[in-house]
């Protein structure tokens, strides 16, 4: 072979290698943009599984689309845009079945016309009245600050060094959630699982039992996380950035609620829904007035323990020690029976059985089949330990007291306090006593710990230890 | 070798050294150090880097100069080769084992004074880590840890000014790390482990606490203050975080920041 030859087709080679090269980079940097540019708009899940499980001798069909309903849909809009010829609607439509629905044909809303015309309706609704998740929007009714919301909206970015925006998606939607379903893709893997926040309840707040919470109990949370759950302290973040958070908190909530009336009117009681504007603030009303008017019910104490008025140290003492007596007999009482659930040494283990809101309708044996589909399988919730010193709610004796009036909304904890109907079990001085006691549980074992008595004096007996 | 490459080769030197020149003018050097024992961690640092540099830079010259020298087109020379040089080998082991050795040495004081010789002062606070958050604890007016007065603060630490601080550093569930830039300080929190972390600090101001370990995917989020005020205006921040703590009533004016 002439070396020369050899050269020659090296260099081609060599030639060849580096053009592939480069096509490959120029074709991967389409690619990679295309792919970008192509990732559609991010939507508001519909929130039919509440729907399902509060009907369970329903069909869980008759509420949503199903698998084969889903690709007759899906082909039907093919077919159509197929048509239509326009590849990047039809990836479009693939990718957002809420979209799909809107853009439903006559063909397709044939297949159950009903149901997917209810279905329509229900997302129609909702974004007339709140928008996208990219470009939500809030009716002047509802009484939310669109600005904020704008802010904590859309894409996480960075606008200029000084304005973030899409802050709900840089801190928030791992755990809680584009819908503020509370079912992230990081949820199933916390106990307690994160906020769903669609029924409108909060856990931790100043308000009375079934109340909104304020904006700042929702700042609170924000601001000082939840010790002893997954919910981290944004402390740190600026105060209007933590603000526009609370707010769209508000909203997703605001929407979750509304939804679901209308979900219920519209599957459940089987009512018209006309999409007008009248209608759709009838909707919003109820769910605005209750947030607007959260700071109307916020629980005020209207006397203090007697020790904290004592001034004398050695009569303080004497008083709290008493106050923590009286506590402990009522935590073990009949009266307000805490150790029903929390246990007589208020390790929270007497109850095993327990479930919020958000996990008591959620029986694997009453849905079957069904309960395969959830994201978050049915948890368990685990009375307090008292003894942990760890308060989700706050440590303040305010915040105790407010846990102890009140309730905890959303789960089994009832509330010792008065409300509508119900003649309170506990006086506001017989709940400052649980609360000193309470209080004090953590630090009981800093008395020595007694020894095994009777194993010492069983072995002694027996001659068997030294 | 083409000239180009050769070229190439003596960039990485030249801008590697160039950027090392831009860096600290332009504001991207260490942090401000305003701790007592910082200076001899950025003693170790500056030695090391020089060090280092120094062989870097070498070792790069004398790579773009063999590159120039045989270069493949030009050279006729046939190559010649060889089975080592027993002289060679033993200088290139020995001279850096001695440059480890001699580190090894010259940095023992500073190691000790970091993580050895614990100033004999009561713990100011304990900080637990946890995914993604710095929970810290305070032992309150009787001064012990684990009685009703202790004091919880999250995300926002304050130390007392030119005192010798003693922490306690625990982890809640994986490993952290607890990062004090301006003051030098950065030490793991293991699970189960408590862990003592002391230093001094020179000036007041608000400085970073974050964390140093990847501990999951909130990690940005670890991210604190440290508060390093006069000694009166640290028992006053800790007297009236304590007292808020044993609220019976809502403050009369909700908290502004």
């Amino acid at each position: 072979m002439c070396p020369s030859d050899a050269g020659e087709r090296r260099r081609v080679a060599l030639e060849g290698r580096r053009r592939r090269a480069a096509t490959c980079c120029a074709l991967l940097w389409l690619a990679a943009a295309a792919g970008c540019g192509g990732l559609s708009a991010p939507q508001f899940r519909l929130n039919m599984e509440d729907i399902i499980r509060e009907t369970p001798d329903k069909d869980p069909d008759e509420f949503r689309i199903t698998g084969r309903e889903r690709e007759q849909v899906r082909q039907g809009l093919l077919e159509e845009m197929r048509r239509e010829k326009d590849p990047q609607k039809i990836e479009q439509l693939e990718a957002n079945f809420g979209a799909a629905l809107d853009a439903g044909t006559e063909e397709v809303l044939k297949l159950k016309r009903d149901k997917i015309k209810k279905l329509k309706i229900l997302n129609t609704a909702l974004v007339a009245l709140f928008g996208t998740p990219d470009e939500p929007y809030v009716f002047p009714e509802s009484g939310l600050d669109i600005k904020k919301i704008r802010l904590a909206a859309g894409p996480a970015q960075t606008v200029n060094s000084n304005v973030r925006r899409g802050l709900y998606r840089q801190h928030c939607v791992h755990c809680h959630g584009i819908s503020g379903d509370g079912a992230g893709p990081t949820a199933v893997f916390l106990n307690p699982y994160p906020r769903d926040y669609r029924q409108g309840k909060f856990k931790f707040k100043s308000t009375e039992f079934a109340a909104k919470p304020t904006d700042a109990d929702l700042l609170h949370t924000l601001t000082e996380g939840i010790p002893g759950t997954a919910m981290p302290s944004f402390k740190l973040l600026p105060l209007d950035e933590r603000e526009a958070l609370v707010e769209y908190v508000k909203y997703l909530s605001m929407r979750g609620e509304v939804e679901l009336a209308m979900a219920r009117y519209l599957f459940v009681d089987e009512e018209d829904l006309e999409l007008s504007r009248s209608t759709l603030v009838e909707f919003l009303a109820e769910s605005a007035e209750s947030w607007s008017s959260a700071a109307e019910h916020v629980v005020r104490p209207q006397t203090q323990p007697a020790h904290v008025a004592a001034t004398d140290p050695a009569e303080k003492a004497r008083l709290l020690a008493e106050s923590i007596e009286r506590g402990r007999k009522l935590f073990a009482g009949e009266k307000a029976a805490c150790v029903k659930c929390h246990g007589p040494t208020g390790l929270g283990d007497s109850e095993d059985k327990l479930y919020d809101d958000w996990n008591k309708d959620k029986d694997p044996e009453k849905f079957g089949a069904e309960a395969a589909t959830w994201v978050l399988p049915r948890q368990q919730l685990r009375p307090r330990n008292l003894r942990l010193g760890i308060y989700r709610g706050g440590r303040r004796p305010l915040d105790l007291f407010r846990r102890i009036y009140t309730g905890i909304y959303g789960g089994p904890m009832p509330g010792a306090g008065p409300s509508p109907g119900r003649e309170a079990t506990l006086s506001e001085e017989e709940i400052w006593s649980v609360v000193d006691y309470i209080r004090s549980l953590p630090y009981e074992g800093q008395v020595a710990v007694p020894p095994p008595r009777q194993l010492t004096q069983r072995s002694r007996q027996s001659g068997s230890l030294p | 070798m083409n000239k180009f490459w050769c070229l190439l080769f003596l960039a990485v030197p030249v801008l590697g050294v160039a950027a090392f020149a831009w860096a600290p003018g332009a504001g991207y050097w260490l942090p401000r150090d305003i701790s007592d024992h910082g200076w001899q961690i950025d003693h170790l640092f500056y030695f090391v880097l020089t060090l280092t540099g120094a062989v870097f830079v070498a070792t790069e010259l004398a790579l773009f100069w063999f590159a120039w020298k045989y270069d493949g087109r030009t050279n006729m020379q046939p190559v010649r080769f060889t089975h080592g040089s027993h002289d060679v080998e033993v200088l290139w082991t020995l001279a850096p084992a001695a440059t480890l050795v001699f580190i090894a040495i010259y940095q023992m004081n500073a190691w000790a004074d970091v993580k050895m010789r614990q100033p004999d002062v009561p713990v100011l606070a304990e900080v637990t880590a946890r995914q993604f958050e710095w929970r810290i604890r305070y032992p309150g007016a009787d001064g012990r840890f684990d009685t009703l007065d202790d004091v919880h603060v999250v995300n926002d630490l304050h130390v007392p000014v030119d005192r010798d601080i003693l922490i306690t550093l625990k982890s809640q569930d994986v490993l952290h790390s607890f990062f004090l830039p301006n003051l030098r300080i950065k030490q793991d929190a293991v699970p189960g482990m408590k862990i003592p972390v002391w230093f001094r600090a020179r000036d007041v101001g608000e400085f970073d606490l974050v964390c140093a370990e990847l501990c999951g995917w909130g990690h940005y989020k670890m991210k604190g203050r440290l508060t390093v005020q006069s000694a009166s205006a640290f028992q006053q921040w800790l007297a009236e975080t304590a007292a808020a703590q044993e609220a019976t009533q809502e403050p009369e004016v909700e908290e502004s920041e």
